[in-house]
């Protein structure tokens, strides 16, 4: 079976409740890059004292970026645990549309070791961020 | 708790993240620098498999460490993030979590911080260290022009 991105991410059933709440939108991916690109939405919900998006919820798309980025380099065989998560801010983040980018650097048999971006709605780079994840078969297989 | 009041010296509005994380304090200690926070382990935050998804136990920690950091930097500085690196020791179900975070160095400049994230069971699920660098509160850090 061809695994087809757009047709499981579309999928509702696969649409966790985190990735309602962070507005997250597939947008561009290459499977033979490994590489993928999402958009998020950040609710007021989300800010700091500062009126700026708090880190982890930036640190959350992230997240959600990297670890279908291994769905994707896997062809839909892969799912993730996160093991570990290293991220720089670079800069503040204020409320406006996000887009990440995320790539594969290796896939193991058993782990995985990724890279995020995060731009902000100017484009502008904000965080990096480097991680591991643990690999495993989608619970429930592809829909 | 002897340090209560202090929270709300430096916030007295919670931060829209705080309140969306379900933040509410339990312990205090300005002194030591240490302090417990629980937070709330929503339905909305969970992944496919089910559990809080690690991002946001990443947020509560980032929480609870620039809470405490504001704390003891005062009024006239303000803590931002500079690194933040987690590990993920247990996946953690729907319920409350509680993160326990000190205060490792404290400099003029920078401060580097700890934080222990455990499950409604009390077992330590994340684990995250973090730097924050204190930028004075009425003129915050510039960045170069892209």
């Amino acid at each position: 079976m061809v695994f087809d991105p757009v047709a499981f991410f579309g999928n509702e059933k696969n649409a966790p409740p985190v990735a309602r709440l962070l507005g997250w939108q597939l947008l561009e991916f290459d499977q033979d890059k490994f590489w993928i690109k999402i958009g998020f939405e950040p609710k007021p919900e989300f800010l700091n004292p500062a009126g700026f998006v708090q880190g982890g919820m930036l640190i959350a798309m992230l997240d959600d970026t990297v670890g279908p980025a291994v769905i994707v380099a896997s062809r839909g065989q892969s799912y993730t645990t996160t093991i570990d998560l290293h991220a720089h801010f670079l800069r503040p983040v204020k409320l406006g549309s996000i887009v990440t980018e995320g790539m594969v650097t290796r896939l193991g048999k058993t782990v995985a070791f990724t890279e995020g971006k995060l731009f902000d709605s100017e484009g502008r780079l904000c965080v990096r961020a480097t991680s591991s994840a643990s690999i495993g078969p989608v619970p429930g297989g592809i829909k | 708790m002897p340090d209560r009041h202090l929270l709300r010296e430096v916030f007295p509005t919670p931060a829209r993240s705080s309140l969306s994380l379900g933040f509410e304090i339990i312990e205090l200690d300005a002194k030591a620098m240490t302090t417990r926070v629980r937070f709330n382990g929503s339905e909305d935050f969970t992944n496919p498999a089910g559990y809080i998804q690690g991002g946001f136990l990443v947020a509560m920690m980032d929480d609870t460490i620039g809470m405490l950091t504001t704390v003891k930097a005062g009024t006239s500085k303000y803590p931002s993030t500079v690194d933040l690196h987690t590990h993920f020791l247990r996946p953690v179900r729907v319920g409350p979590i509680e993160v326990a975070a000190r205060l490792r160095n404290v400099g003029r400049a920078m401060v580097f911080a700890e934080a222990d994230l455990f499950d409604s069971r009390g077992k330590e699920a994340a684990r995250a260290t973090a730097s924050l660098t204190l930028n004075p509160a009425k003129a915050p850090a510039k960045t170069p022009k892209s």
